[in-house]
């Protein structure tokens, strides 16, 4: 991890460092405490930066607390287990809170008896209580306190019950000059450790009588997993997914733009219009009319519907059960089970989609990763294709060009995964229990994606849109574009307005879509094109250079070789594979 | 039936993995038993022609599953006898001596007989355990599904991994079982209450026992 300030906050060294195994509340212990809006989601490895937040505990004032990226032992050698005993090593928290998932005592142990023999100021913060005493098992905190010598606060992280007493207590322990006298096992060895946790497990849990819901999520759980109906129902709900991403996603726009064309363009418009200069007027208009227009008209629909049914998969804990159940699937890309959600991500937008790359162990596979999603069609480029071919050629062609687009990533995955050094790694990832989804945190998650988007992308769009408008209003556009003309007329078959659209569609894809309609001068496009011509503008839409957006994104993760490699491969596909479909489907008698 | 020699090599290598829940290093081998590398090494070729180790060149070295069998056998015969000597004959500090020269010279059937006579113990006086006559041993990945079964050692060679799997809890004597199976594909396990999916080329590279 080259900063781990992407946050925009600077790590300034935390007073209290949250620690535990993955998935154990700790983000969401971070955001009851300080609110700073950790991403809280229902599977191992969310956090994969540091995130440090300010939390005001009353009697002691503000206090600085860092949420690190969950491990299962500090002698680990993974990247997140680096990253985070490097920063308690360096950075030297003056407490630390272990976060322990109560459902697995056990296991968390291991770690607390490792972070125990580090003789730091030390709480520990057992979550997941509830839980736990739904299935029959109910933690004695007292009891697990005095046998490890580490005061033991029980928290629910989710609702933020306790959590100020917690806060409380590590800020206590902090200031104490000495240590109660703790456990700590001489030997590190693994099964040393691992029998103690066991047997201290078994000393503080008392069983109870379980409750019903366990079962139900038991038999989900079992159900969800079988090869058989597994697949079924993941089938299912991917179809969902989409339909609901087609159906609401384009109703949304349609509303959407409508008022926008309605209420805002008019009043945008006349305000452009007090400036005196022509070609600056049109610039302006470029930039903010049709900037925030086709803006809204995606980032809206497409992108908070897609991110508001992720989030709910998310949480209730899907996501894991998807990549177990594509794991044989993925291994054939080269990848493993756990790219499916990066990949998922990115058929919303495929900017976050790349940084969540994040969680997946090595650098091939990030890369790797990284270059199927931006081959994978985002809701840009749905937008492009359903609202191009879908509307004007046929839906049949549309599913065309996504079954083509799937196909292109099996086949770049397959070359790639061959072709790219490096070991494949296998799976090995902890399956979290269903939970039910919480609005709150579903809609904040959604928030926060929403609003990264925007930010992410906004500030491009308007500038590209900018510098576009600009050129063309000054008649330089066609003079510039004019050395490409042969490849878009001679080879693809496409009128010659289409190439300067095709620049368009860098800033954003669907943008490619709107400036035809602009300047092919007719909102239906079969006026200017043949249904042959209008697909193969979406399949090379769909295919070339990723959005300028998504190029930052790749530079910033992976550095400008690697992004301008992908950049040139994608424009040369999108030509070659554009220029055949034009010439082979008539071939076949479609479209002709 | 190894040699003597032969014997005290799978013994030790058994150990090894089992100690350190990965392949061992023909210098750690060496060290254990007190004998040249080169020697080691030679004895190691021999073994791979019979198909008890696998290694690539001066890789790690684990066990095969036949080489398991092998290596439990006299590890059984070695702690029932130490059980024999320290409890019965009361040698507290020998035993493990005693029961070293002896393991050779005894047959199966009369180490089978001696485990009967001492009321079937289920570990030797060092706390380990002695291996079950009646286990099968096998990789995970195929291991049937919902039996207990209890993990050997691994041959991941991959550091990462080996933590992880080490941190997860998978190590020796660790109680486990596959709940789901994709068929030639990963597998669900459930371990210390959580349940970890495995990738195939993981759980191919780990081995259990079960009852038969």
């Amino acid at each position: 991890m080259k900063d781990c300030c992407k946050t925009g906050i600077k790590l300034k060294g935390a007073d209290i460092a949250l620690l535990g195994n993955p998935n154990v509340g700790k983000s969401a212990l971070i955001n009851q405490l300080t609110g700073i809006g950790a991403t809280v989601s229902n599977y191992p490895g969310t956090t994969v930066e540091i995130l440090e937040g300010e939390c005001n505990s009353g009697k002691e004032g503000i206090v600085r607390i860092a949420d690190l990226p969950g491990i299962y032992s500090i002698h680990g050698s993974s990247e997140d287990e680096l990253v985070a005993w490097n920063y308690i090593k360096s950075s030297e928290p003056k407490a630390i809170i272990n976060v322990v998932d109560a459902t697995k005592l056990e296991r968390n142990l291991f770690l607390t008896l490792q972070l125990i023999a580090l003789k730091r100021p030390m709480v520990i913060a057992l979550n997941f209580n509830e839980e736990a005493e739904e299935k029959g098992m109910k933690v004695n905190a007292e009891r697990l306190s005095e046998i490890l010598g580490v005061p033991v606060v029980k928290i629910n992280a989710v609702r933020g019950l306790q959590v100020n007493k917690l806060v409380e207590e590590a800020v206590k322990q902090s200031k104490s000059k000495k240590l109660k006298k703790r456990i700590i096992s001489r030997e590190q060895g693994n099964k040393k450790n691992h029998s103690l946790a066991s047997s201290i497990a078994e000393k503080s849990v008392s069983k109870t009588r379980g409750k019903k819901t366990s079962n139900i999520k038991d038999y989900l759980d079992s159900l969800t997993t079988d090869q058989f109906s597994g697949t079924i129902i993941l089938v299912i709900i991917m179809a969902l997914l989409f339909a609901a991403l087609f159906i609401i996603g384009s109703g949304l726009s349609g509303i959407i733009g409508n008022a926008f064309q309605s209420f805002a363009a008019p009043f945008l418009n006349s305000l452009i219009n007090l400036v005196p200069n022509k070609v600056l007027q049109e610039t302006l208009k470029y930039m903010f009319v049709d900037g925030i227009n086709a803006g809204l008209q995606i980032a809206i629909p497409f992108v908070l519907v897609f991110y508001a049914i992720i989030a709910v998969l998310e949480d209730c804990g899907y996501l894991p059960r998807m990549a177990f159940l594509m794991d044989k699937t993925m291994h054939k890309l080269g990848l493993h089970g756990k790219a499916v959600i990066p990949m998922m991500l990115g058929f919303g937008c495929s900017v976050p989609a790349i940084i969540s790359t994040r969680v997946l162990p090595n650098p091939r596979e990030r890369l790797l990763t990284a270059i199927l999603i931006v081959l994978i069609p985002c809701s840009a480029r749905t937008a492009v294709i359903l609202g191009a071919v879908g509307l004007f050629v046929g839906w049949q062609y549309a599913l065309l060009i996504y079954a083509f687009l799937l196909l292109l990533i099996f086949a770049s995955g397959f070359i790639l995964g061959k072709a790219l050094p490096g070991e494949q790694l296998g799976i090995i990832m902890e399956m979290p229990p269903y939970r039910l989804p919480r609005a709150k945190n579903v809609l904040m998650k959604t928030w926060i994606r929403v609003k990264d988007f925007i930010i992410s992308a906004f500030p491009l769009i308007f500038l590209g849109s900018g510098v576009l408008g600009g050129l063309k209003a000054l008649g330089l556009l066609e003079s510039i574009l004019a050395p490409a003309q042969p490849l878009i007329s001679g080879w693809l078959l496409l009128p010659s307005v289409a190439g300067i659209t095709l620049v368009f569609g860098v800033l954003r894809k669907e943008l490619a879509l709107e400036m035809l309609v602009v300047l092919g001068g007719s909102a239906s496009l079969l006026a200017f094109m043949s249904r042959l011509q209008i697909f193969v503008f979406a399949l090379v839409v769909a295919i070339y250079i990723p959005c300028i957006a998504t190029v930052g994104v790749l530079n910033r993760e992976f550095g400008w070789k690697k992004a301008a490699i992908i950049s040139a491969s994608t424009i040369s596909l999108a030509i070659l594979i554009g220029g055949i479909a034009a010439r082979i489907l008539p071939a076949f008698g479609l479209l002709s | 039936m190894p040699s003597r020699n032969e014997q005290d090599y799978l013994r030790y290598i058994y150990e090894l993995q089992s100690k350190n829940n990965r392949g061992v290093k023909v210098g750690e081998i060496a060290k254990e038993l007190g004998i040249s590398k080169p020697s080691v090494s030679e004895m190691l070729s021999k073994f791979k022609k019979a198909g008890l180790v696998e290694f690539k060149n001066y890789g790690p070295v684990s066990l095969t599953k036949r080489g398991i069998r092998q290596a439990r056998i006299v590890l059984r015969k070695h702690r029932i006898l130490e059980v024999f000597f320290a409890r019965l004959l009361g040698l507290k500090k020998s035993f493990h001596d005693e029961a070293h020269e002896i393991e050779h010279a005894i047959s199966e059937v009369a180490s089978d007989r001696l485990e009967k006579l001492l009321k079937n113990p289920k570990e030797c006086p060092d706390g380990r355990e002695i291996p079950a006559k009646q286990a099968k041993v096998m990789t995970l990945n195929s291991a049937p599904l919902n039996r207990q079964l209890r993990v050997l050692f691994s041959r991941i060679e991959r550091k990462e991994e080996q933590s992880r799997i080490n941190a997860l809890g998978l190590v020796h004597g660790e109680k486990i079982s596959v709940t789901k199976r994709i068929s030639n594909g990963p597998l669900i396990i459930k371990v210390k209450k959580s349940e970890i999916v495995l990738g195939k080329n993981i759980s191919s590279l780990i081995f259990v026992e079960a009852d038969k």
